[in-house]
C-alpha cells in the first residue's frame, strides 16, 4: 500500500530534521512530505536536506489548512493511506507505525493516537500529563463530541492520525481550518467511519515553544463548542466510499 | 429654532442642514474612493443611495415622521436611528460573509501554490531560479527593446512583426517564439547603440530626423535607418580609435 506521512511545520527548524530522519529511518517505505506553513526560518530547507518533499504555503494559513494540504496531496497522488504527526518531536515514530499497521491491515478507516486512553500508562515515566486548565478543555471537548457525534473519544485534539483512502478523500474535500481536530473527528464519526483510538506515549517537545496561550485556549474552547453544536445541525455528508468515480 | 418640534423629537432646521451636509459629504467621499479604485464600483449604488436617503430625509422631515409612525416609535429621530442601525448591522453581516469567502479562496490558492511546487519536484526557491534562467532571454530582449524605444508591449511587438499575444505567452510558459529573429536583430542594434551613445545619447539619437528614427523603428522600417546606425556606430568607434592613438603622445614625454 502506498503510504504518505506528512508533517505540518511552522517555524520548526530546530526539530524538523530529526523528525524527518526518524520517519525515513523507521518507515523506509513511506513517502515523507513536509508542509511548511509559511515559516520564516529554515524549516523548508532543512526538511528538504533531510530528504523530505516540501510543500511551502506562501504565507501562514494555520494548522488546519496545512493538514488539508497534506490530505490534498495524498488524494491527488493516489496514495492508499496517509498519516500525519507534529513537527516538534512530540510524536514517536514507532507509535505512528503501530497506527499505520491498523490501516494497512484494514482494521480501521481512521486511527487516532490517544494520549489519555490508558490510565495505567500515565503513571509511567514520560507519559503525558495535562495541566489543570487544559484538562478542563479536554473534558469539555470529549463530552461535547460524545453528545454531538454519538461516539466516545478520549483524546479529541491529538495531532497524530492515520487514515485510509476513504477518510483521506473526506478530509481533502472539506477540512475546517480553525477547529480541524474536532470537526474532522465529528464528521468522520457521523459518516460512519471505523475510528480506532490507539493509546500512544508522547514525548515532551524537543525544541521550540508551544504556540498555545491560556487566553487563546479559553477562547478556542468556547468557539469550538459553538462549532461542534453547528456541526451536529449539518445534514449528514454523503458517503465517501472506495470507488473513485462516484463523486462524493 | 422650533422649540415644540425639538420637544416632540422632530428635527430642527439646524440638524436638518447638518444632516444634509453629512449626506453630501458621504456621496463625495464614496465617489472619490471609487475614482481612486479603493472601492469597487458595485458598492456605489449602496453608499450613494445611503447618502441620497440622508439628504431626502433632511429635506422632507415629514417622511421621517411617517416612518416613525409606521415603526410605532414616538420620537421621529429615534426611529430613524433604529432603522439606520438595522441597515448597518445587515451590511456588516454581509461583509463578514464576503470576508469568509475570500479567506477560503486565499487558503485554497495558498494550498494550490504549495502543491504545484511539490509536483514539479522542485522546491520553491529552485523552481523560481530555473524559471528565471530558462525563460526568457527572448522575453528580456523584448523588454529591453521596449524600454529603449520607450514603447509599450504591443507597439514593440508590431515593430518586430510579432503578434500581440506572443510576448505575454513567453512570460507565461516559456515558449520559444516562432519568429524572434527580427526582435534579436533590433535588440542587438539598440544594445550596440546604447553602449556607444549611453542611455541619454540613445534617446536623443532616436528622436532625431523627421520622421524620427524611433517612429521608423516602431513602424517596422529598420532598413531606412540602417545608414544612420552604421554611421553612429562607426563614427563613435573611429573617435575612440583616434583617442587611443592620440593618448600615448601626451603621456610619452612625461618620464
Amino acid at each position: 500500500l502506498r503510504t504518505l506521512v506528512f508533517i505540518p511545520a511552522f517555524d520548526e527548524a530546530d526539530s524538523i530534521t530529526a523528525v524527518v530522519s526518524d520517519v525515513r529511518q523507521q518507515l523506509p517505505d513511506v513517502d515523507v512530505l513536509v508542509i511548511d506553513d509559511g515559516s520564516a526560518d529554515q524549516t523548508a530547507a532543512r526538511a528538504k536536506s533531510a530528504g523530505a518533499r516540501v510543500a511551502s504555503l506562501p504565507f501562514n494559513q494555520g494548522l488546519g489548512a496545512a493538514l488539508q494540504t497534506g490530505y490534498l496531496y495524498a488524494e491527488r497522488h493516489s496514495y492508499d493511506c496517509c498519516a500525519h504527526l507534529d513537527a516538534d518531536g512530540q510524536h514517536p515514530v514507532p507509535e505512528l507505525a503501530r497506527m499505520l499497521e491498523l490501516i494497512w491491515t484494514d482494521q480501521a478507516d481512521f486511527v487516532l493516537g490517544s494520549r489519555y486512553i490508558d490510565p495505567g500508562v500515565s503513571a509511567a515515566a514520560g507519559a503525558y500529563r495535562a495541566s489543570f486548565s487544559r484538562s478542563i478543555g479536554i473534558w469539555l471537548f470529549r463530552h461535547m463530541l460524545s453528545i454531538t457525534s454519538g461516539r466516545r473519544f478520549t483524546d479529541t485534539t491529538s495531532g497524530l492520525r492515520a487514515v485510509n483512502r476513504r477518510a483521506m478523500r473526506m478530509f481533502a474535500d472539506v477540512y475546517d481550518h480553525d477547529f480541524h481536530e474536532l470537526e474532522s473527528l465529528q464528521r468522520a464519526a457521523r459518516a460512519g467511519l471505523r475510528i480506532h483510538e490507539l493509546p500512544v506515549t508522547m514525548l515532551p517537545r524537543t525544541a521550540g515553544k508551544t504556540k498555545v496561550t491560556p487566553v487563546k485556549s479559553a477562547f478556542f474552547v468556547f468557539k469550538a463548542l459553538v462549532v461542534l453544536a453547528v456541526g451536529s445541525l449539518r445534514a449528514h455528508l454523503p458517503e465517501y466510499d472506495e470507488s473513485e468515480d462516484g463523486s462524493p | 429654532v422650533n422649540v415644540s418640534a425639538t420637544a416632540s423629537g422632530a428635527l430642527t432646521d439646524q440638524s436638518r442642514i447638518l444632516g444634509a451636509i453629512v449626506g453630501l459629504a458621504l456621496i463625495v467621499l464614496v465617489l472619490e474612493l471609487v475614482r481612486r479604485r479603493k472601492l469597487q464600483e458595485r458598492y456605489i449604488v449602496l453608499w450613494v443611495g445611503a447618502g441620497i436617503a440622508i439628504i431626502i430625509a433632511c429635506a422632507f422631515p415629514a417622511l421621517i415622521n411617517l416612518l416613525s409612525d409606521a415603526l410605532g416609535v414616538r420620537a421621529a429621530f429615534a426611529g430613524m436611528i433604529a432603522l439606520v442601525f438595522l441597515l448597518l448591522f445587515v451590511f456588516a453581516l454581509h461583509t463578514t460573509t464576503v470576508i469568509s469567502r475570500l479567506s477560503e479562496q486565499v487558503t485554497r490558492l495558498a494550498q494550490e501554490v504549495a502543491l504545484a511546487q511539490v509536483d514539479n519536484g522542485s522546491p520553491a526557491d529552485l523552481s523560481l531560479s530555473t524559471r528565471e534562467a530558462a525563460a526568457p532571454d527572448v522575453f528580456r530582449a523584448f523588454k529591453d527593446t521596449a524600454q529603449w524605444l520607450n514603447a509599450d508591449d504591443s507597439e514593440t511587438a508590431t515593430a518586430v512583426g510579432l503578434e500581440q499575444t506572443i510576448p505575454s505567452s513567453w512570460r507565461r510558459d516559456e515558449l520559444r517564439p516562432p519568429s524572434s529573429r527580427r526582435l534579436f536583430e533590433l535588440h542587438a542594434t539598440l544594445d550596440a547603440l546604447q553602449r556607444r551613445l549611453g542611455d541619454d545619447g540613445l534617446q536623443l539619437w532616436l528622436d532625431q530626423e523627421s520622421p524620427t528614427r524611433r517612429r521608423e523603428i516602431l513602424d517596422g522600417h529598420m532598413e531606412s535607418i540602417q545608414p544612420a546606425v552604421h554611421e553612429a556606430l562607426f563614427a563613435a568607434s573611429r573617435d575612440q580609435h583616434e583617442n587611443l592613438a592620440w593618448a600615448p603622445e601626451v603621456t610619452a614625454p612625461s618620464p
